[in-house]
């Protein structure tokens, strides 16, 4: 290139013509442009990294590797200006934690605590032998005793209603034949009304009342009646279903119970008085209020300065996603790029054999390579459409990995196929001929002498392509990406081939979900740009070590 | 060529792929009419001016842009440079601030294949200009870039290409209103808020219904921009083509 050519000054240098200062003036106004954009791209990347750096090196440690490691957490502020602490939710309920430890055992050694421990062991006996005492099979008697004399209470009340309509009518102030749909809907009431009484039943009796829906409809006297018989013969099977869920309620309570005896911990107090609860509004609904009850109004009392001790106000302002984890994400990224990019070299691989050793050129060749060349210009978007179109939804494989894969592998295609042809070329023919003058056919031929050689070559220059892959949002927005998931791709597996079936949480999409569809506050920045910055870091980590791999390999294999 | 799309509305939905399309023709004109200046510009400089040292970081520098992943620059658009556009326009996000962060990206495209144009014209050319007394500018205006121009006229098309196919990017940052650009309002056309075509596939059809008009609307926007992307890209190698019978 020429370099400017310094002229020598004196004072008879001739004044510099138009031509010279139009030229100084032009290359001076190229010259700012082209470091214009260079400037831009380093402001970019600089914003990027100072501030992501933040994040990712904040904290005790040199590395904040719990914003590596965790899954995407929410965000708690406690306190506000000046003592504001911020911390993510494990921190945060780990700092509750402790605390509730600290305040039962302030409790423990206590007075009070051995006597009423006492107490509610004493109380809690009893209800623990109630599920496995005789006494349900009584109770199963009377629940049906009790529920069927309610029922027909009921049914003699619109029974009444409907045989005299001429008197109802008049009651109600309405006209004769307003009467059978009014009862009706009374009925229909009815049955709303025990959904929400009979917990445990609500889906039966919805089914029940669907079941009955057409006779309910046509309400006649005939009708009603057996209406009346099919309730009754519901009820007399409902409380098995009872009997069930107080069997397995109770053994949890007795399994809590044993186990807040042995430790006297905080957390098993917890999952006892839970256990509780739950058995508690079984219990209500099956037996009556005369059964027993005593005993739980004891239980109630005792077990209040427990929950006490344990109850620990931490109050906080929560911001879902500004905690950072982006731990799936990285592993979904990672997932992504190695599936497609196996996928692509494999394609990629036989389409330049093809094309390099097989192919006559012809009309058919130029097309293929025609399609080839214009397959790199299509942009990401209408690869996302079509992975979208022809995997996820006609070969229904939903949206997963696969899917994910094979979209991403034919967007990287058209490189891989380039690269892979000239590898191949670049073998020397005298390779291929003494090959084959040895007798050896085609394949291989293919196989022992050209391959080995090129392949270096294909997959150094096949990684630069999936580099970009890494990179690209669209195709993978509805092929394989998931906004948030809580399992880790090898968690929660049923049999192996669901795997591929899975979605995945990808890095990019997390940059996009995180700062375009979560509400925006103070606290997201930090989060987002520490995201970005592993996301860039990973990108150019992958494409700088692919260039380097392809120079040093290029000098090894030389010929 | 409808001039409404409009999705979820109570009475009746409409798929007019007018709006959408300006959307994305007026962030790529302003992402062009940054680009092409910078990206030649840049070109020329470094292949007819730059020292061997600049040569050395300029190319791997504004090459190294393309390797920036979009949503990065999406995300960059929305962080800060959203901040810095508010200052201009009446919104953060609008095609303006797209406009920009496109032209960044378009830049490496259009820089790498203009500078391969330029080195391509023989050097024998520029010999015979310099050796007649012109200025190197005179011969990089009146010899060397006409001669390249077929090849610089294929990498901006292929820089359109790129530009008109990027969805990350819009959907970040163009701010998402789906309406004609009001084109009565003089300059202030540059700055509103817009929606384009690859921005709607990406933001609808995650949640449209399998088989509904509306899915398959989508699935013809596509097609649409298939059609451009096609159509632009058997331009360039025509272009291209001739450019390289012609040596």
């Amino acid at each position: 290139m020429m370099s400017a050519q310094k002229e020598p000054k004196h004072p008879f240098t001739p004044r510099l013509s138009r031509e010279r200062i139009q030229e100084t003036f032009v290359f001076g106004l190229l010259r700012g442009m082209t470091f214009f954009v260079l400037f831009c791209a380093a402001f970019l990347f600089w914003d990027i990294l100072s501030k992501g750096a933040g994040k990712v090196f904040e904290g005790e440690g040199l590395i904040n590797w719990e914003f590596l490691t965790e899954h995407p957490q929410t965000l708690h502020v406690i306190g506000e200006g000046e003592d504001e602490i911020k911390l993510s939710s494990s921190n945060y309920y780990r700092l509750k934690d402790e605390k509730m430890y600290e305040k039962w055992n302030t409790f423990q050694g206590t007075f009070d605590y051995n006597n009423k421990r006492n107490q509610l062991f004493e109380a809690s006996k009893a209800i623990q032998n109630e599920w496995a005492d005789q006494s349900l099979v009584l109770a199963e008697a009377r629940f049906i005793e009790r529920e069927q004399r309610k029922v027909s209470d009921k049914f003699s009340f619109w029974t009444e209603l409907v045989t005299n309509l001429e008197s109802t009518a008049s009651d109600f102030e309405i006209k004769r034949e307003e009467v059978l749909p009014m009862v009706s809907q009374f009925m229909l009431g009815h049955f709303e009304k025990e959904r929400g009484r009979l917990q445990l039943l609500s889906d039966q009796v919805t089914l029940f009342r669907a079941q009955q829906y057409p006779k309910i409809e046509n309400l006649t006297k005939e009708n009603l009646k057996q209406i009346q018989l099919a309730y009754n013969q519901f009820l007399a099977q409902a409380p098995q279903t009872y009997n069930l869920a107080m069997r397995e309620f109770g053994e949890e309570v007795t399994i809590t119970f044993n186990d807040f005896y042995s430790k006297e911990g905080p957390k098993e107090f917890g999952r006892f008085a839970e256990a509780l609860v739950a058995y508690s509004s079984v219990r209500q609904a099956f037996l009556e209020e005369d059964q027993n009850m005593s005993n739980w109004d004891d239980l109630q009392q005792c077990l209040s300065p427990f929950k006490e001790a344990m109850a620990v106000a931490l109050p906080s302002r929560d911001f879902a996603y500004s905690g950072g984890g982006i731990f799936p994400a990285i592993v979904g990224t990672l997932l992504l790029v190695v599936g497609a990019m196996a996928i692509s070299i494999v394609l990629g691989v036989f389409c330049a054999i093809f094309l390099a050793e097989y192919g006559k050129s012809g009309k058919f060749l130029s097309m293929v390579r025609l399609a080839i060349l214009n397959l790199a210009g299509v942009p990401s978007i209408i690869f996302g459409l079509f992975g979208f179109g022809l995997f996820v939804i006609f070969l229904d494989w939903n949206v997963s990995l696969l899917a994910g894969w094979f979209t991403l592998a034919f967007m990287v295609l058209p490189i891989v196929i380039t690269a892979s042809e000239e590898a191949l070329r670049s073998i020397p023919q005298g390779f291929r001929e003494s090959s084959l003058a040895l007798g050896a056919t085609k394949w291989t031929m293919i196989k022992t002498s050209v391959l080995p050689f090129a392949m270096p070559g294909i997959l150094t220059s096949s990684i630069l392509g999936v580099a970009r892959a890494a990179g690209e949002t669209a195709p993978i927005m509805f092929t394989a990406a998931y906004a948030k998931r809580s399992e880790l791709p090898w968690e929660g597996l049923e049999h192996w081939t669901d795997f591929f079936f899975q979605g995945v949480m990808a890095l990019p999409y997390h940059i996009y979900v995180v700062s375009a569809k979560i509400p925006q506050n103070e606290y997201t920045a930090d989060m987002q740009y520490g995201t970005a910055f592993i996301f860039l870091l990973l990108v150019v980590g992958i494409a700088s070590l692919s260039i380097m791999l392809r120079n040093r390999l290029r000098k090894k294999y030389r010929w | 060529m409808g001039k409404d799309w409009v999705t979820n509305s109570a009475r009746h939905d409409w798929y007019g792929v007018l709006p959408l399309l300006s959307g994305s023709l007026l962030v790529s004109l302003i992402a062009l009419a940054l680009a092409i200046p910078f990206g030649v510009g840049s070109a020329i400089y470094v292949n007819q001016v730059a020292t061997a040292r600049e040569q050395t970081f300029i190319k791997p520098g504004i090459e190294f842009i393309s390797a920036i992943p979009s949503v990065l620059i999406g995300f960059f658009g929305i962080a800060v440079l959203g901040g810095m556009v508010s200052l201009i326009a009446d919104e953060r996000l609008n095609s303006l601030t797209a406009g920009f962060l496109l032209a960044l990206m378009t830049v490496p495209t259009i820089f790498t294949l203009a500078e391969d144009a330029l080195n391509n014209v023989p050097r024998a050319l520029r010999d015979a200009s310099l050796s007649l007394g012109a200025t190197r500018w005179q011969t990089c205006a009146r010899v060397i870039f006409p001669s390249a121009i077929t090849g610089i006229i294929s990498a901006i098309l292929l820089g359109f290409g790129r530009v008109i196919g990027e969805t990350m990017v819009v959907l970040l940052c163009a701010g998402n209103r789906i309406a004609i650009p009001d084109f009565t309002s003089g300059l202030g056309v540059f700055a509103q808020p817009v929606h384009t075509m690859t921005g709607i596939i990406a933001q609808e059809m995650g949640e449209v219904e399998f088989g509904s008009i509306h899915y398959r609307a989508l699935f013809m926007v596509g097609i649409a921009l298939f059609l451009i992307a096609l159509l632009v890209n058997f331009l360039s190698q025509t272009i291209a083509g001739r450019y390289k019978a012609s040596y």
